[in-house]
């Protein structure tokens, strides 16, 4: 069936399955930031923002986003233009293998929209959603408050 | 991966709902958040009725009654600032507790309580705030969470759908509490526990207890409750209550721990919540 996604700002209309999930639709059309991991809604990798907050990819089918506006990484900075968080990981040393960073870096905005200046429990409840296999939650708990303390 | 369905419906009313799930019974599921439905890709359901257009997204809070939507994300609960207030915010700390947070901001109350597990955090605060489930059969009906749970198959096999919860508030003065033993932080219990509990002075009034991971589903412990009626609450009694826990339920053994290890965390995690509701509510 046809739908309206709203991906990034573009409205496109995208043919899918019906039991297509939000994840592989969004792969399929190029947004391969959104990682693949458990498909179960257990690991957090293919977080994306639906209308602002953070839900995982895997668990919710395209149709289930119809008409709804979708941010991937791919749509809150560029190599060339990062997004303040994506250089206060850089800067922090915030970045391992780099597989869950998409997924930690939309979380992060998502607080950060509602919540400028998060204390580090708040930073850690909504980071608890993300599974980071090589461990590494203090940096990007550090990336992101210093970047809401205006230390970017 | 991948789930191989025929057909997806977002009908615009409850009745509508109600004949879709009818017409294609049994391959045909009603979706809510979808969290738990689109994981486990089960693959005997190949029509998919989803409820996103039902309008039961809501929290409507009148005197001392709370009415939730089932179409409600845990989200919306865990947030809500009466909620956090109200009941010493035991509703919006158990949604809180139910899921993280993106799983928080798809699933919804209904679809929790419809395939509520054994640790369900939503269903133990809701079990001691004596809640009711309004349901949409062939008639509308409404329920006791406790007897929903018990009888859930039943209730949602009809075929029925959950439309609303409803909460009277405890007075004032009431004590509640969460408690619960995890492996680590971020795991889900393996037992817990909800207590509510009204005092005078070193007299226990009345307590409400539920307690979770030993049983398929939540449950209340009414025998218990009623022989702590009345009663001092003494570190005595609290061990007592440890200890009566422990010889009179039965848990499985599973993944995460022993039956042996769920008994007595079972009876530890219950005086636990007693405790805390027991130093949180009013002496008189």
């Amino acid at each position: 069936m046809d739908i309206l996604l709203i991906i990034n700002g573009e409205e496109r209309q995208v043919a899918v399955q019906v039991g297509e999930t939000l994840l592989e639709a969004l792969r399929r059309l190029g947004y391969v930031g959104v990682k693949h991991g458990c498909e179960d809604g257990s690991c957090g990798v293919c977080a994306v923002l639906l209308d602002g907050q953070v839900i995982h990819a895997c668990i919710l089918l395209a149709v289930q986003a119809e008409g709804h506006a979708i941010t991937t990484i791919e749509g809150i900075g560029t190599y060339d233009q990062p997004h303040p968080l994506q250089t206060s990981f850089v800067k922090t040393g915030a970045v391992q293998c780099g597989y869950c960073t998409p997924a930690m870096i939309l979380t992060a905005k998502a607080l950060l929209d509602e919540n400028p200046h998060p204390t580090e429990a708040e930073v850690r409840e909504a980071l608890s959603g993300v599974l980071c296999r090589c461990t590494g939650y203090f940096k990007p708990v550090e990336a992101i408050l210093r970047l809401a303390q205006g230390g970017g | 991966m991948g789930w191989s369905l025929k057909g997806y419906y977002r009908p615009r009313t409850e009745w509508q709902a109600l004949r879709l799930i009818r017409r294609f019974e049994p391959h045909a599921a009603a979706l809510a958040g979808g969290t738990r439905l689109v994981a486990e890709r089960n693959p005997t359901i190949n029509i998919l009725v989803d409820l996103s257009a039902l309008k039961l997204d809501y929290i409507e809070i009148r005197r001392r009654r709370v009415y939730i939507g089932a179409l409600t994300r845990l989200q919306s609960i865990a947030r809500h600032p009466q909620l956090k207030a109200l009941a010493g915010g035991l509703l919006a700390q158990a949604a809180q507790s139910n899921a993280p947070l993106p799983i928080r901001n798809l699933a919804t109350l209904g679809g929790t309580l419809a395939v509520s597990e054994a640790t369900s955090e939503l269903a133990l605060a809701l079990l001691v705030l004596e809640a009711q489930v309004v349901l949409r059969t062939s008639d509308r009906s409404v329920v006791s969470l406790a007897d929903f749970l018990a009888r859930r198959e039943e209730y949602l096999f009809a075929p029925g759908l959950i439309i609303e919860t409803r909460v009277t508030l405890p007075q004032a003065g009431s004590g509640v509490a969460l408690a619960d033993v995890r492996l680590t932080q971020g795991d889900r219990p393996i037992v817990n526990a909800a207590a509510l509990v009204y005092r005078k002075g070193n007299i226990l009034q009345s307590a409400r207890l539920a307690v979770g991971g030993v049983t398929p589903v939540p449950i209340r412990l009414p025998e218990l409750e009623t022989r702590l009626a009345g009663d001092y609450l003494e570190e005595a009694t609290l061990e007592r209550v440890s200890l009566e826990i422990e010889s009179s339920l039965n848990p499985p053994s599973d993944r995460r721990t022993s039956a042996e290890y769920r008994r007595a965390m079972a009876g530890i995690t219950v005086a636990r919540a007693l405790r805390q509701a027991w130093e949180r509510a009013k002496k008189e």
